[in-house]
């Protein structure tokens, strides 16, 4: 019985490790050269550089207003603290398309609070600025999880020995507590960028599809997949597939790196 | 000086501290005895004002310590597990009070450099904490607290997890930091020989409350009336 269930359990993980390198490597709808040479592409250039411009400054902007929120939630006991966590969390469950619905509802000129933006030039629909507002949304919660988990494991008694130091809170919070939480400022942050690069419902119903202006990656792939483009969707799908294999890679072996320091 | 005046504190329907009144001179090492639980590390975190005192006052130095922060009281606090900052070297640990409080370049150094060798940690600066031995660490805290240059210094149970021959010299040495600096100590132990070696007075705590003080070299008396063992560690 012991060994059958040793059995099943090797075979259960070569299979899945089978489908999933099997289904990945069905990414590529063209042959080698077709595909370098869609990458190659003018019209890849654009769409390139809209993904990578938008979703480092969504990650960048998560990293500004998610650290404080990560440090309040992991530090502070507030009244509906339980209610605060579960609302910030909601963009994780909630479907992407329905977040994107309510995003385009809030900031479409109709609405109270388009209008006051659009008053001061401020301009969402169909814009980069678009794109980033969506993926904001949908990654920021990512950055906050990694963050607060960080932030959490330094034992209370740091802090505190901090602020019979002298330090003020602002100052024990640049000194003390975000050098100790370098590892979770670095995985929330290469993971709410990978999220944020491969956002495609609520970027689409924020900013929908103009080539050249809010054409990300994974718009891409939609569209050219359904115009029949498949070697074109299949060099897009290749290049966030490789984002996202070198960002396991690297957080790996940031964190077997960070292991051993410590176990040294 | 350390007074407490009526001092309580509730979790709940519990009551660990209860009308809790002393007064600590300038300049004394007090040591703060009693069994595991019976609310001595709490009560320094009331002095340090990391956790707030249901009823009653805090005075340090004469002032009211009601809703004054941990970093504007006139005290600091030596841990028992360190609480060393693991990112920075023994020369910025050491040096972490002074810049917290907007001192820069040469006269940091000088007084880093001066506690650094008052503890004997000067061939150590550069190490971090993780590298360093419990007794090297324990005599960093001692020079992260001299330098923060409190006139109170909270001790909780600073010895505990080193062995014997360490804690007899690391003894000696806070003897000889304490005479140097002349702070006011409250030394929280269940070590009766740490009590008598370190102390000028010893206040008893039992039951939430100091029903005795006396002289170290009375306290087995005190802790018979007390039914504890008068063995170097006491149970409770």
């Amino acid at each position: 019985m012991n060994r059958l269930f040793k059995i099943f359990c090797l075979a259960m993980t070569v299979l899945v490790a089978l489908f999933v390198v099997v289904a990945l490597c069905n990414i590529l709808a063209g042959s080698p050269s077709e595909t370098i040479r869609a990458l190659k592409n003018p019209a890849m250039r654009p769409v390139l550089i809209v993904s990578l411009e938008t979703s480092l400054t969504a990650a960048a902007l998560a990293m500004i207003l998610g650290t404080p929120v990560a440090y309040v939630l992991a530090r502070r006991n507030f009244p509906a603290k339980a209610v605060v966590e579960t609302v910030l969390d909601l963009p994780v469950a909630l479907p992407p398309m329905v977040a994107g619905l309510a995003l385009l509802v809030l900031v479409s000129p109709s609405s109270p609070f388009g209008h006051a933006l659009e008053k001061v030039g401020i301009h969402l629909i169909f814009t980069k600025a678009g794109i980033v507002l969506a993926q904001v949304f949908v990654a920021l919660p990512f950055y906050i999880r990694a963050v607060r988990s960080a932030i959490a494991a330094i034992p209370p008694s740091i802090p505190a020995a901090a602020s019979l130091l002298r330090a003020t809170e602002a100052y024990t919070f640049f000194h003390v507590i975000l050098p100790l939480s370098r590892e979770g400022l670095v995985s929330g942050f290469v993971m709410c960028w990978t999220r944020a690069l491969g956002e495609f419902g609520a970027t689409a119903m924020v900013a929908g599809c103009i080539p050249g202006v809010t054409e990300t990656l994974p718009i891409a792939i939609y569209t050219r997949a359904t115009a029949g483009d498949l070697t074109f969707a299949g060099a897009a799908a290749f290049c966030l597939a490789l984002v996202s294999f070198a960002t396991l890679i690297g957080l790996r072996l940031l964190f077997s790196e960070s292991d051993e320091r410590r176990k040294a | 000086m350390i007074r407490l005046e009526h001092l309580e504190k509730r979790f709940g329907e519990r009551t660990v501290l209860r009308d809790l009144s002393l007064d600590i001179p300038r300049g004394q090492f007090a040591i703060l005895f009693g069994p595991s639980g019976v609310g001595k590390t709490l009560l320094l975190s009331i002095l340090a004002g990391l956790e707030p005192p249901t009823a009653g006052r805090v005075i340090l130095d004469g002032r009211d310590m009601e809703r004054v922060p941990p970093e504007r009281r006139p005290v600091t606090m030596v841990f028992q597990r360190h609480a060393l900052f693991p990112h920075l070297s023994v020369f910025e640990n050491v040096a972490f009070s002074l810049r917290a409080r907007g001192f820069h370049g040469a006269s940091v150094r000088q007084r880093v450099a001066e506690l650094l060798t008052l503890t004997g940690l000067e061939t150590f600066a550069d190490l971090r904490p993780g590298v360093l031995s419990g007794g090297q660490c324990q005599r960093v805290a001692f020079a992260r607290a001299l330098a923060s240059d409190a006139e109170i210094i909270l001790f909780d149970e600073p010895l505990n997890s080193l062995d014997r021959d360490l804690r007899a010299l690391l003894m000696s040495e806070l003897k000889r930091l304490h005479r140097a600096r002349n702070f006011t100590a409250l030394y929280v132990t269940h070590s009766v020989k740490e009590a008598v070696e370190l102390g000028d007075r010893v206040y008893l705590l039992k039951d939430g409350h100091v029903p005795h003080t006396c002289e170290p070299r009375e306290m087995e008396k005190h802790i018979c009336t007390c039914e504890h063992p008068a063995e170097e560690h006491f149970s409770p």
